[in-house]
Order: structure tokens, then C-alpha cells, then sequence
């Protein structure tokens, strides 16, 4: 258990490597760095002093180098846009990004489950046929459009919920139903394929025959055993999550990390945008680390070695 | 179609098909599977899908057929006009106007051209680069397999909308550089799926029989395996498209796929963000569009699954 965890670890350690390489490079093909701090009525002289001060007449791989240096002492930078370290202005947008997709979550999990498990044991019911048509159609809703279909009915119309930014509960209704309900279609679909698969199984069947009471049967012998490739989706599922995030963020004006990140990409921002990638690789890559790490508790035969 | 049934299901059918004496015996029509096509027109899924698909094709390649006006065409006396079954609509613009006053039907019709566009030459672009490097992960294992997988594993881990946003502000919008972000932040959705199936498929006997005959590993990729995966990339493929048709117009609606004044659904609903109070047509219209589109082509992917490959997991496209 320990060595896969340390295994795990490296193995994030890795992939963040990879990905602060490839923002890196990314980036600094935007363009000048020094130009766009400037602005447009910049002197060449004035963009030339930035350049030595900054470093950027190193070769790229010496930035790249002194780039991780830096990085290794938790520092991201300045961000070009609020003369502020990048890395706490990300960490300041993180409260919001985490009410979202927690709430959004929730949404998800109360709307997935009920659904996915009654789907497949009243299958071809007319519950599973609605459930469905759900699937169908909250997937070929992205977030930008249910997002303003929302804002027309409850905030346009009804008046009944703000339109944008962030306060209190009101605020936080619409984006994160409207988030919920787009990752809640796969996994209603997921959860009901893998409930099919068990309740087919031998085991439930002698379950039912020793007279057990359907509820038992369902939680405590099947549930358990769909729950497996519904964990095993859930890594990929919260990067789908994080991006929807992102999204919806820009739709509502929520302040979170998404509507940073998209505003440090216009604006080439790149201290910020390093910043933002990494917390969002950090958290998805920690996130997947659990997900593996909660097979075992769910299924005891899982040895993590 | 009926090459992609045989070689995907040739052998379990074959095999399920019991003897002719067999079937005289037990006294029961034993009906031999019925082909692709067949299975295809029976699925219900399959059949609205393609109701829907082919109602969008048809009206995005006759765009100019049925619309009242060119897509960009102003019309600046009937600015943020209704449609026609509204109050103070005509006929003259069916589904309204825009802010400029230009036709919402036309500007519909044509942005689904550019959507279908998108989404089928991305979905090209994807499948191309996700088959190969999938293959040669699954065929090479080892030191290639975990190159490829890590490469995969970067890409999953930040939200590849954002990849894609950074990619288009660098690059500028249009359409080639949109086809060209979406194609390599979709890539792995191909290698993933094509990477397992070659695993398994690898160590199958009628592999070994070809490398002990000689062949090469390029033969046996492209002759022995490449063929018995055509079931599942047509799936990977479809819903693929769905994917890409949605992040297009996602990045539209941010501001970096197609530029305006060219019509796409994603832009148009970016711009409808401001006379919501005023004008529900602007946004509702380019919304149902692109909404029908993917319903369509997700019904389809669901109903090939269903048919061409029984075995795969029906829910990790």
C-alpha cells in the first residue's frame, strides 16, 4: 500500500513535470512577453530594458530551467496583469472554484444516482425511458448554452435568481445545476450499465432466492459491486468537471480559477497562466490519486501493490 | 459495412450458430443473425438518429436553398425582429433577426455548415493521430507504451478546453487552426480505446500465426490488426464528433473559434448574451440547433455501438 502510493506520487510528479513543459513552451510561443506587459505604445528601448531584466535573451532552455527553480520555491512569478505573485492571486480564486464543483457535484450525485440505479432495475420502465431522454439531452447541453437558457428563464423572465457573479446561495443555484446536469447524464448512463452487468450476476440471484428484501439486495449486493468502473470514471469524469468549470465560470461571471485562467490566456498573462495550469493539474492529478486509493474500501479483493 | 460485421462479430456468431442437424432436432427456426444494415434499420436509435442527421445535413448543404437571405446580409430596418409566429413577426425572416438585423434562419443553416465541418474533419484529424500512436502503444508495449500513455496521461490532466483556448489565442481563430486545436486535444480518446483493444487482440493466435509466417510488424499492425478494429473506431469516431461539434462551439462562444461576421452556432449565441430581455430568438434558435445536432449524432454512435460491438463498454467512448 505505501510503495503504490510513493509509486503514484512519483508518477504525478512526472506528469506535472510534463505539463509545466509543455504550458511552458506553449506560452512563450505567444509572442513577447515584454511587448505585451508594455503595451503597444512601448519603446523598443523600453521593451529591450524589460528583456534583460526579465532574462527572456536567455536561451529558452535556461528560462526553462531557472523557470523550475523558482517553481521548486513555490514561486510562479508576478502576474503581468496585477503586478501581484500569480500563485496566491490563483489561490484566492480557489475558494469559488471549489463551492462550484462541490455544489455541482452534489447535483450531480443526487440527480446520477436515484436515477442510474432505478433506471436498471425497472429497466425498459417508463422511468428508464425518461431517464433516457435525460441522458440524451443534458449531454447535448454544454454549459454555455443551458447556461443562457437558464439566465433567459430564471433571471431574464422570472427574475427569481441573479444572472451572474457570486454572493450568496442565490448565486450559486443556477451555475452549479447547470454543471451538474451536463456531468450527471454519464454518469446516470455509466451507473446504469454497470448496475445491468451485477444484476445479472449469480450472487444477487442467490441473494433473491435467500429471500432478502429487494432494498438489501440492490444497496448491499449490487451497488457495491457497479460502484467499481463508476470509481474508475471519476478521475477522467473531474478533469470533464474542472473543464466545465471553466466554461460556466465564463458564463455566469462566477470569480473562480476558469474565468482567471481565460483572462490570463487573452491577455498572455503567463505567469498566471502557468500558475492556474498547474493548480488545475495538482488538483486533478491529487483527485485521481484518491479515486484509486478508494477501490480498496469499496472493494476489499482490491490489493493496492 | 458488411466487411466491418464480419470481421468484428465473423467468429462469435459463426460460432453460435448452431448445426443445421442441431436445429431439425430441436424443432426450431433457428434464424442466422441478420447483417449490419439489417440490425441497423431495426434499431430505434439508429432510426431517429438518422432522421435527425440527415434533416441537418440536408438543410446545412442547402443552406442557400432555404434561406430567405445571404448570412450576413443586414437588414438594418428590421433589427432584432421576431419570428414569424410572433407578434410583430413576418415571413419574410421565418425564425427572426439578429442585433444587425441579419436572417437568424440563415445564419442557423449556414453556421451548421461550418459546425459539421468542424466536427467531421477534427474528428478526422483526431482519429488519425489517436490510431497510430494507440496501435503502436498496444502492438510495442514496454518503453513505447509508457511514452504514449504519459502523453496521455498530461492531457487528461488539465482540462483540455483550456489547452485548446491557449492553443487558438497563440494560433489565432479560424477555422483550419480550430480543426487543428480540436483534432490534437482529441486524440486520446481514440488512442485509449484503440491501445486496449490491440492489447488484447496482440496475443490472439491468428497474430501469432502471421508473425510465424514472417510478416513484418508493420504487416501485422496494418493487416492482421488494424482490420478488426474498424467496429470500434466507427463507434470512438461518431461520438467523437459530438465531442468536437460541442468544444467548437465552445470556443466560439469564448470568442476564438470562427470569427465573426461568419456564422457558427457558438458565436451567435455569445452575441445573443446581451438582448436576452429583448430578443429570446437569438439565443434559443442556434442553441436547439446545435443541441439537435448532437442528440442526432449521439444516438447514431449509441445505436452503432449497440450493433457493430456488443462487447464494448457501452460507456467509455
Amino acid at each position: 500500500m505505501q510503495r503504490y502510493v510513493i509509486r503514484r506520487v512519483l508518477h504525478g510528479i512526472i506528469v506535472l513535470f510534463g505539463v509545466t513543459l509543455v504550458t511552458f513552451f506553449l506560452v512563450r510561443l505567444t509572442g513577447d512577453p515584454a511587448a505585451a506587459i508594455l503595451g503597444s505604445e512601448a519603446t523598443p528601448e523600453a521593451i529591450e530594458k524589460l528583456h534583460q531584466e526579465m532574462g527572456l535573451d536567455d536561451p529558452m532552455a535556461v528560462q526553462y530551467v531557472r523557470y523550475l527553480e523558482s517553481l521548486a520555491h513555490g514561486d510562479f512569478g508576478d502576474s503581468f496583469l496585477y503586478g501581484q505573485p500569480a500563485f496566491s492571486l490563483v489561490l484566492e480564486r480557489f475558494p469559488a472554484t471549489f463551492e462550484l464543483t462541490v455544489a455541482a457535484l452534489a447535483v450531480n450525485l443526487a440527480l446520477s444516482f436515484p436515477l442510474g440505479i432505478l433506471s436498471a432495475v425497472k429497466r425498459d420502465s417508463l422511468l428508464d425511458r425518461a431517464s433516457a431522454i435525460f441522458v440524451f439531452g443534458s449531454q447535448a447541453m454544454p454549459v454555455f448554452w443551458s447556461g443562457i437558457l437558464g439566465i433567459m428563464i430564471f433571471a431574464v423572465t422570472l427574475g427569481w435568481l441573479p444572472a451572474s457573479g457570486r454572493g450568496g446561495i442565490s448565486y450559486l443555484i443556477m451555475p452549479a445545476v447547470v454543471l451538474g446536469l451536463h456531468s450527471a447524464a454519464y454518469q446516470t448512463r455509466l451507473l446504469r450499465s454497470a448496475m445491468l452487468d451485477v444484476l445479472n450476476q449469480d450472487f444477487v440471484r442467490t441473494a433473491h432466492a435467500k429471500g432478502l428484501a429487494q432494498v438489501k439486495v440492490i444497496v448491499r449486493h449490487a451497488l457495491r459491486n457497479a460502484l467499481i468502473p463508476v470509481i474508475t470514471a471519476t478521475g477522467v469524469q473531474f478533469a470533464a468537471l474542472m473543464g466545465g468549470a471553466v466554461v460556466t465560470e465564463a458564463v455566469f461571471d462566477w470569480p473562480g480559477m476558469g474565468s482567471l485562467a481565460v483572462q490570463a490566456i487573452y491577455s498572455r498573462d503567463i505567469p498566471l497562466v502557468m500558475a492556474v495550469t498547474f493548480v488545475f493539474a495538482i488538483i486533478i492529478l491529487v483527485v485521481n490519486l484518491l479515486v484509486d486509493l478508494s477501490y480498496g474500501v469499496v472493494d476489499p479483493r482490491i490489493r493496492l501493490d | 459495412m458488411d466487411a466491418i460485421d464480419r470481421d468484428l462479430s465473423g467468429g462469435k456468431a459463426e460460432g453460435l450458430q448452431p448445426e443445421p442437424s442441431a436445429e431439425r432436432r430441436l424443432g426450431t427456426a433457428v434464424r442466422r443473425r441478420p447483417n449490419g444494415f439489417v440490425r441497423m434499420a431495426r434499431n430505434r436509435k439508429a432510426r431517429v438518429g438518422v432522421i435527425m442527421l440527415a434533416i441537418i445535413v440536408l438543410s446545412a448543404l442547402g443552406a442557400s436553398l432555404f434561406s430567405p437571405a445571404a448570412p450576413n446580409e443586414q437588414d438594418v430596418l428590421n433589427k432584432l425582429h421576431p419570428p414569424a409566429w410572433q407578434s410583430g413577426g413576418s415571413w419574410s425572416h421565418p425564425l427572426g433577426t439578429d442585433q444587425l438585423g441579419r436572417d437568424m434562419l440563415a445564419r442557423v443553416l449556414y453556421g451548421g455548415r461550418i459546425s459539421l465541418a468542424v466536427g467531421i474533419t477534427a474528428t478526422a484529424a483526431a482519429s488519425v493521430l489517436g490510431i497510430i500512436l494507440g496501435v503502436l502503444a498496444g502492438y510495442f508495449g514496454r518503453q513505447v507504451d509508457t511514452v504514449i500513455m504519459r502523453l496521455v496521461d498530461i492531457q487528461m490532466a488539465f482540462p483540455s478546453i483550456l489547452l485548446a483556448l491557449a492553443v487558438m489565442v497563440i494560433l489565432g481563430s479560424g477555422f483550419r487552426n480550430l480543426v487543428l486545436v480540436l483534432g490534437v486535444t482529441s486524440w486520446v480518446f481514440f488512442a485509449r480505446i484503440v491501445r486496449a483493444d490491440v492489447l488484447s487482440l496482440r496475443s490472439r493466435d491468428f497474430v501469432e500465426a502471421g508473425r510465424a509466417i514472417g510478416a513484418t510488424h508493420f504487416r501485422l499492425m496494418w493487416r492482421y490488426i488494424a482490420p478488426n478494429l474498424v467496429g470500434t473506431i466507427t463507434v470512438v469516431a461518431t461520438l467523437t464528433i459530438a465531442r468536437t461539434v460541442i468544444s467548437a462551439a465552445s470556443l466560439s462562444f469564448l470568442g476564438v473559434g470562427i470569427p465573426p461576421p461568419t456564422a457558427s452556432w457558438g458565436g451567435m449565441l455569445a452575441e445573443s448574451r446581451q438582448y436576452l430581455s429583448v430578443a429570446w430568438w437569438t439565443a434559443t434558435m442556434p442553441g436547439l440547433a446545435l443541441m439537435a445536432l448532437v442528440i442526432g449524432v449521439n444516438l447514431l454512435g449509441d445505436a452503432l455501438r449497440d450493433v457493430l460491438d456488443p462487447q464494448m463498454d457501452s460507456n467509455n467512448p
